[in-house]
């Protein structure tokens, strides 16, 4: 598994079909992923676990049963804790679980790379895609 | 050469931007300013700024829109902050470019490094709060996020300012479009 985060509108998910060569057909919007449907790589993972926290399911353990079945799988995330704390509960329960899934993932993860106005840096873990 | 200086709010970035300038030891340096004059509180910053330069040697230029149209004295060192007034000035003054405001931002930048020896150019960074601002909001935010990936990618130098640190995203790497 590897990790890409960065802020919105960054060039993530243009980073990573650049060096891995390859297309949407491989994309899945984390904000619509069916878990019996995994692609290579999942763009919008905030979204998923957005998704997963408003049906009232764990998304840690739905993200780890994804990675056991999909050891190769690119996860591209936004970073969304550099904001004031939310006054609504829900939207800071989102924020804080994805940010304390990210440390988990990336501590696990082949490499973690940030991506910054479409310049990525492998910040940790094995920088070499191919 | 072309240099990106991105940060937060507070962060830094404009000093940091004004010292490089500075260190290239040209005399002539151009600021130029984006930040239109909307109410007292604006009229007053602008003067505080425009002092505080004064004395580091810039001669400020008023550009609210419309980069292509600014005249650039050759071999200068240009200071253009910050393209997040720029973005917004294109995408709502009257007169700006509307839905070409990327398009009319890069071809601005281009012309001016055709004339100038250096340009600096200071955005901000707004992009990693995970706040769901109201739809226009985020149309503002995908619009500056991809006028900063186009002037990074022209950039021969990217920098990410933190606390005042700078951190350097991208070196020389490709030919530049200046000098």
């Amino acid at each position: 598994m590897r990790l890409v985060i960065g802020g919105q509108g960054q060039g993530k998910l243009g980073y990573v079909l650049n060096v891995t060569k390859l297309n949407m057909e491989s994309v899945t919007d984390g904000g619509y992923l069916n878990i019996a449907h995994v692609t290579p790589v999942v763009n919008h993972l905030h979204l998923f676990i957005r998704k997963l926290l408003k049906e009232k399911i764990e998304p840690l353990a739905v993200i780890e049963s994804i990675i056991k079945n999909n050891e190769k799988i690119i996860f591209v995330c936004d970073e969304i804790g550099c904001g004031v704390v939310p006054t609504d509960p829900f939207e800071r329960e989102w924020r804080e679980t994805t940010g304390r899934i990210l440390c988990v993932l990336a501590k696990q993860a082949k490499s973690v790379t940030r991506v910054f106005c479409g310049i990525g840096t492998t910040i940790s873990g094995d920088g070499k895609w191919t | 050469m072309l240099s990106l200086v991105i940060g937060g709010a507070a962060s830094g970035k404009s000093e940091y931007a004004e010292s490089l300038a500075i260190n290239y030891r040209i005399d002539r340096r151009i600021y130029l300013a984006t930040m239109i004059p909307y109410d007292e509180e604006c009229t007053a910053r602008i003067a505080r700024h425009r002092e505080m330069r004064k004395e580091k040697g810039f001669q400020t230029v008023e550009c609210y829109h419309s980069l292509f149209d600014v005249t650039i004295p050759k071999g200068s060192v240009v200071l253009l902050e910050c393209l997040s007034n720029l973005v917004a000035n294109e995408m709502y003054a009257p007169n700006g470019a509307r839905e070409n405001t990327k398009e009319a931002i890069v071809l601005g930048v281009n012309r001016i490094c055709k004339n100038a020896e250096h340009v600096i150019i200071v955005s901000n960074d707004v992009f990693s709060s995970g706040e769901l601002y109201e739809s226009e909001t985020m149309k503002y935010c995908k619009m500056l996020s991809a006028v900063n990936r186009d002037i990074a990618e022209m950039s021969d130098k990217v920098i990410e300012v933190v606390c005042s640190m700078p951190i350097i995203h991208k070196e020389k790497g490709r030919q530049s479009i200046c000098g």
